[in-house]
C-alpha cells in the first residue's frame, strides 16, 4: 500500500515538475507559438477546451507583461472566438463579452495596431449583434466606420473584408445588406490571404478558412453551388479536419443539392 | 535480386510520374479585352483552383485526369464552364472571356431621375436614411421630399414633383395602386403618410422619365415594395410625445410562412401642451393604423403575399377664417388591401400578379361645408420580365382598374363666404370609370453592339372606355458608362394622366375633358466615388399640353399648357469618420395656364431654390447627432388687393391682384435630432431620442387670413411654425 502511493507521488511529481520545466523552459515568444498552435488547432476543430488552453496561455503571458500587445491581440482573437460560439451558450457569451470589447479597444487605440485591432473590435461588435440582433441599429454604424477605418489604415488587411462581407451577407438588404457586395469583399479577403507570404509572426494569421467558408456560404445564397463546392473543398484541402465545412456545410450543400435537405 | 529491386523502383517512379500535377493557366478579361480580377477560376467538384490576379492571370495545378469541366465565376457576369481533357496533358493554356450577366444589365439600365433602396442602382435612399433623417419622424414621404427634384411647397407629406401637382405622382405598393396613402388630411394637404417604415423592403422613386411600366401619370412615380416571410421573430415598441407604436414580425415556417404586424396610434395633445398651440383644436389631432401582412412561399420561387392596411384619423382646428370663425372637423378612413402572387416561369420568365381594392372616406365639415368624400378603387395588374439571355430582357404587363367616386353633401357657392347659413350647393356626384393599360419595354446593354450603352425603350397604351379616350405613350432611356465611376443617362417620354375625377363632374365639371399630357426630357450625369459616397447632376425640361383650364362655358376644357425647367443636384456620402448624409440642390422654373389660371403664370409649385443638407455625426460611440436644414423659396401666391361689399349676403368678396403675382417669405428650417443607441438589461435595444422641430424657431406661413372687409391680413402659421420638441424612444427585442 505505501510502495503503491509513493510511487503515484513520485509519477505524479515527476509529471508535475516535467510540465513546469516545459513551462518555465518556454520564452514568452515560443510559448505564443504554442498558445497559437493550439488556437488554430482549436478553430479547426471548434473545440472550447482548446480554445480555454490557449486562452490561458495568452492569458498568462499578457499578465506578465501588459505591454506585450502581441499577446493581447491573440488573447482577444480567442475571446472573439468565445463570443462567436457564445451565441449559443449564453454563460460564455457573458463571461467574455465585456472583457473582449475592453481588450480590443485597447488594441484598437495602441499605436501600430490600429488596423488589426479595428478589425478585431468589429467582430466582436458583430458577435454582439449576432447574439442579439437588435444592437444592430446600435452598433452597425460603429462598426462600418471601425471597418472603414481599419480598411484605410492597411488596405492589404485581408480580416478588415472578411468581417465588411460578413456584415454585408448578415444585414437585411433594406438596410444596406447585400449579397453581392459581400462576395466582392469575401473575394478581396482570399486576394490578399493569397497574396501574403508566410511568416513566423506572433500574432495570429486568421481569418483564410473564415473566408473560403463564407465564400461558399454566400455562393449557395446566389444559387452558384459549384463554385460554393470548389472553395469548401479547397478549404479541406488546405484543412482537412475543418469541422466546420466537414461536418455542416459541405454535407448540407450536398443534401440540398440532392434534395433531401430539410427544409421546414 | 537487385535487378528485381530496380525494375520495381523504376515502376514506382513510373507510378509517381504520372501522379504529377497538371498546370492551368490562363487570362480572364471581359469582352473589352479588360483583364478581370478576382475570377473565381475551379474545377467542378474538386478543391482545385485560384482566383486571378490584378492582372486577370490565373494558374494552379490539380492531379485531376480526364474530362473535367473548368469554371470561373464573377459576381455581375455570367458563369464561364468549359470541358478539359487532362488526358496527357502536362501543362493547358487558355484565355477565358466572361460576358455580363442580366443583374448587371439590369443595373446599368436604371433610369434617369430615380433613385432606390438597393445598392448597385445609383443613387440610394436606404430605410435607416429615412428612420434617421431629423424631422422626417421616419416617414418615407418627408424624407423623400429632402431629395432633389421634390419640391418644398408647403410641410405637407404630399409630393410636388418637378413643378408637377401632387396628383401627378402616384404610389404603388406591391404593384397596387394607392391613390390615398396620407393622415391628416386637411385643406393645407397631409402631414404624414400611412406607409409604415417597419413594412418597406425597396423602394423605388423616380421623378421623371420613368419606364413604360407606369401608366397615367404625369410627373413621379414611388414603387414600394414590402417585406416578405420574415428571418427572425422581431418585435419593437415605440412612444414618444405624439405617438406610441407596435411592431411585429414572426416567422411561422422557417423560409415559408411568417407574418408582420404593425399598430400604431398617434395622440397629439401631449405634444401640442408641451409646445404650445393645443387652444387651436377643438379635438387635438389622433390617428390609428392598423398594418399586417402574411406572407407564404409555396415553393422555391412561388410566393403569395396578403398585404393590408387600416388607417384612421380625426382632427379638430379653431379655423380664424375671414369672415367665419368656426371648427374645423376632419375625419378619415382608408382601408387597402392587396394580394400578390409571384413566381418564375422556365427559369427565364418572372410573373407578378396583385389584385387589390381600396376603400377611402373623408369627410370634412368647415361652416358650411360638410363634404363626405368617398372612393373605392379595384385594380389588378399582371407584369412579365422575359429574359432573352445575359444582356437583354422584355418587360410587359396589363392592368385593369375600376374606380368609383362619390361626392356627398354640400359646398359653399363662393369660396369667400363659408359660413354656415352662406349659400350652398348640394351635391351627390357619382364619378366612376375603369381603364385598361398595357407596356412592352425592351431593356438590353450593350445596345447595338455598343459597350457600356444600355437602353430602355417602350411604349404603353391606356384606354378608359367609359370616356372613350385613349393615349399611346413611347419611352425611351439610354444610359453611357463613361467609365467606372461615371454615367451619363438621357430620358425621353410621353407621359399621359387623367385630370383630378372631381373635373369630370356633370355639375361642376365636365365629363367630356380629355387627359392631360406632359412631355419630359432629362438629361443626366452620375458619379459613383464608391458604394456609400455618389453625385448626381440633372438638367430636365417637361411641356404640359392638355390640362384643364376654367371656362365659362364648359366650367372645363383642356386648353391650358404649362412647362417646367431646372436641375437637380445631389452629393450622397458616408464617411469612415462618422459623418453621413447629404446635400441636395434643385432649381426650377415652372409656369402653368390652367385651372383659373387664364395666362401662361408661375404655378404654385414654382418654387425657385430648394436646398437641403441632411447630416449625421457620432459624437460619441452611442450618441449620434443630426441635422435636417431646408431652405426654399416662397410659395407663389395671389394677393388681395381689395374687396366688394355682398348686401344680399352681408360679406365682403375679395378682389384678387394679378395671379401668384406675390410670394410668401423664404421657408427656412432647422431641426436637430439627439439619438441615444443603447441596450437594455442586455436584450432591448433601445433608441431614445430628443428632437428639435424648428429649432431656431423660424417664421413659416401657410397663407393668410384677412380682418372681414379684406383691409387687415394676419398669417397662418405653418405646421411648424413654431419650435417643436418631441421626445421619445423605442425598444427592439
Amino acid at each position: 500500500m505505501k510502495n503503491s502511493t509513493s510511487t503515484k507521488l513520485f509519477v505524479f511529481f515527476f509529471l508535475l515538475g516535467s510540465i513546469l520545466q516545459i513551462s518555465f523552459a518556454l520564452t514568452p515568444d515560443e510559448q505564443m507559438k504554442e498558445g497559437i498552435t493550439l488556437a488554430k488547432k482549436a478553430y479547426i476543430s471548434y473545440d472550447k477546451e482548446t480554445f480555454q488552453k490557449a486562452h490561458d496561455i495568452f492569458g498568462k503571458i499578457y499578465a506578465a507583461d501588459s505591454t506585450n500587445l502581441q499577446a493581447l491581440y491573440n488573447l482577444t482573437y480567442v475571446e472573439y472566438r468565445f463570443l462567436e460560439m457564445g451565441s449559443r451558450d449564453k454563460a460564455l457569451f457573458d463571461k467574455y463579452v465585456n472583457q473582449a470589447v475592453e481588450h480590443a479597444e485597447k488594441i484598437s487605440s495602441a499605436k501600430g495596431f490600429a488596423s488589426e485591432g479595428n478589425t478585431l473590435l468589429a467582430s466582436i461588435l458583430m458577435m454582439k449583434i449576432t447574439y442579439n440582433w437588435a444592437e444592430a441599429m446600435t452598433l452597425s454604424p460603429r462598426i462600418n466606420a471601425l471597418l472603414g477605418d481599419a480598411e484605410a489604415i492597411n488596405p492589404n488587411n485581408p480580416r478588415a473584408y472578411l468581417i465588411h462581407g460578413i456584415m454585408k451577407l448578415n444585414t437585411p438588404a433594406a438596410f444596406g445588406g447585400s449579397v453581392k457586395e459581400a462576395l466582392e469583399n469575401f473575394n478581396k479577403t482570399i486576394s490578399y490571404f493569397e497574396k501574403e507570404e508566410e511568416s513566423s509572426s506572433i500574432t495570429i494569421n486568421w481569418g483564410y478558412l473564415d473566408a473560403l467558408a463564407w465564400t461558399g456560404i454566400a455562393n449557395e445564397k446566389l444559387e452558384m453551388s459549384d463554385a460554393a463546392i470548389f472553395v469548401y473543398k479547397k478549404a479541406l484541402s488546405i484543412e482537412p479536419e475543418f469541422s466546420w465545412i466537414k461536418y455542416v456545410l459541405l454535407p448540407n450543400l450536398e443534401k440540398t443539392k440532392n434534395g433531401t435537405k430539410n427544409t421546414f | 535480386m537487385k535487378s528485381k529491386i530496380f525494375i520495381s523502383v523504376l515502376l514506382l517512379l513510373g507510378n509517381l510520374f504520372s501522379q504529377t500535377k497538371i498546370k492551368i493557366e490562363g487570362n480572364v478579361f471581359d469582352e473589352d479585352k479588360k483583364p478581370l480580377p478576382m475570377v473565381m477560376v475551379f474545377l467542378s467538384n474538386s478543391g482545385d483552383g485560384v482566383m486571378s490576379d490584378e492582372q486577370g492571370k490565373f494558374s494552379f495545378l490539380t492531379k485531376l485526369k480526364d474530362k473535367i469541366i473548368l469554371n470561373a465565376n464573377l459576381i455581375g457576369y455570367e458563369k464561364f464552364s468549359k470541358e478539359l481533357d487532362l488526358q496527357d496533358q502536362k501543362k493547358i493554356t487558355l484565355d477565358i472571356e466572361l460576358k455580363e450577366s442580366a443583374l448587371k444589365m439590369k443595373e446599368s439600365v436604371v433610369s434617369a431621375s430615380s433613385f432606390g433602396s438597393e445598392k448597385g442602382k445609383g443613387l440610394v435612399l436606404s430605410r435607416i436614411d429615412v428612420l434617421t433623417t431629423p424631422g422626417g419622424a421616419a416617414d418615407l414621404f418627408q424624407s423623400l421630399k429632402t431629395m432633389p427634384g421634390i419640391t418644398q411647397v408647403s410641410e405637407s407629406a404630399e409630393l410636388y414633383v418637378r413643378g408637377g401637382d401632387p396628383i401627378e405622382t402616384i404610389t404603388m405598393i406591391d404593384q397596387a395602386l394607392i391613390y390615398h396613402p396620407f393622415s391628416y388630411e386637411s385643406t393645407y394637404g397631409s402631414l404624414f403618410s400611412n406607409l409604415k417604415n417597419e413594412f418597406i423592403k425597396g423602394m423605388y422613386f423616380s421623378s421623371g422619365g420613368f419606364s413604360a411600366k407606369f401608366g397615367n401619370v404625369l410627373s413621379g412615380v414611388l414603387d414600394i415594395e414590402t417585406k416578405g416571410v420574415p428571418a427572425l421573430m422581431h418585435s419593437s415598441l415605440g412612444i414618444s410625445l405624439a405617438n406610441t407604436n407596435f411592431s411585429t414580425e414572426l416567422p411561422i415556417i422557417e423560409d415559408k410562412l411568417g407574418f408582420n404586424f404593425n399598430f400604431d396610434q398617434s395622440f397629439t395633445k401631449p405634444i401640442f401642451w408641451l409646445n404650445g398651440g393645443l387652444e387651436k383644436f377643438t379635438a387635438a389631432p389622433t390617428s390609428k393604423n392598423i398594418t399586417g401582412s402574411v406572407n407564404y412561399a409555396y415553393s422555391k420561387t412561388g410566393k403569395l403575399k396578403l398585404f393590408g392596411i387600416y388607417a384612421r384619423d380625426i382632427q379638430g382646428v379653431s379655423v380664424e377664417g375671414t369672415e367665419y370663425q368656426g371648427t374645423f372637423d376632419g375625419n378619415t378612413q382608408s382601408k387597402f388591401i392587396n394580394l400578390q402572387h409571384s413566381n418564375v416561369l422556365f427559369s427565364k420568365l418572372v410573373m407578378k400578379n396583385s389584385f387589390s381594392v381600396s376603400n377611402y372616406s373623408n369627410q370634412w365639415k368647415l361652416g358650411v361645408l360638410d363634404l363626405l368624400k368617398t372612393d373605392k378603387v379595384y385594380s389588378f395588374r399582371n407584369d412579365f420580365e422575359y429574359f432573352f439571355n445575359s444582356r437583354s430582357r422584355l418587360l410587359s404587363g396589363i392592368e385593369l382598374e375600376n374606380r368609383k367616386l362619390n361626392y356627398l353633401g354640400q359646398i359653399p357657392n363662393s369660396d369667400y363666404n363659408i359660413r354656415p347659413d352662406a349659400q350652398k350647393k348640394v351635391l351627390d356626384a357619382n364619378i366612376f370609370g375603369s381603364r385598361i393599360g398595357g407596356y412592352l419595354e425592351l431593356e438590353s446593354a450593350n445596345t447595338f453592339g455598343i459597350n457600356n450603352f444600355a437602353s430602355a425603350i417602350g411604349i404603353r397604351y391606356d384606354r378608359i372606355p367609359s370616356l372613350n379616350l385613349d393615349w399611346i405613350n413611347p419611352r425611351l432611356n439610354f444610359s453611357y458608362k463613361l467609365n467606372e465611376h461615371s454615367t451619363l443617362k438621357t430620358a425621353l417620354g410621353i407621359f399621359n394622366q387623367l385630370p383630378d375625377p372631381r373635373l369630370f363632374s356633370s355639375v361642376d365639371g365636365n365629363p367630356n375633358l380629355k387627359s392631360m399630357k406632359a412631355v419630359h426630357y432629362v438629361l443626366s450625369y452620375d458619379y459613383l466615388f464608391d458604394e456609400d459616397n455618389s453625385f448626381r447632376i440633372e438638367l430636365y425640361h417637361k411641356d404640359y399640353k392638355n390640362l384643364p383650364l376654367e371656362t365659362s362655358l364648359l366650367n372645363y376644357d383642356n386648353n391650358g399648357k404649362g412647362f417646367a425647367n431646372g436641375v437637380d443636384v445631389i452629393l450622397k456620402s458616408t464617411l469612415t469618420n462618422g459623418w453621413s448624409g447629404w446635400i441636395s440642390y434643385g432649381f426650377i422654373s415652372t409656369k402653368r395656364k390652367w385651372m383659373d389660371f387664364e395666362e401662361l403664370t408661375s404655378s404654385s409649385f414654382d418654387i425657385t431654390h430648394n436646398f437641403s443638407l441632411i447630416a449625421k455625426y457620432f459624437i460619441a460611440v452611442n450618441w449620434q447627432v443630426g441635422i435636417n436644414l431646408k431652405y426654399a423659396t416662397g410659395r407663389p401666391y395671389t394677393p388681395v388687393i381689395g374687396s366688394d361689399y355682398r348686401l344680399s349676403e352681408n360679406v365682403y368678396e375679395p378682389v384678387y391682384g394679378v395671379k401668384n403675382s406675390s410670394r410668401f417669405q423664404d421657408y427656412k428650417r432647422l431641426d436637430l435630432r439627439l439619438t441615444y443607441f443603447t441596450t437594455l438589461f442586455d436584450s432591448f435595444s433601445s433608441v431614445f431620442y430628443l428632437e428639435g422641430l424648428n429649432i431656431l424657431d423660424l417664421k413659416n406661413i401657410f397663407g393668410y387670413y384677412y380682418s372681414p372687409d379684406y383691409s387687415e391680413r394676419k398669417e397662418i402659421s405653418s405646421y411648424f411654425g413654431r419650435r417643436t420638441v418631441v421626445v421619445g424612444a423605442s425598444f427592439s427585442f
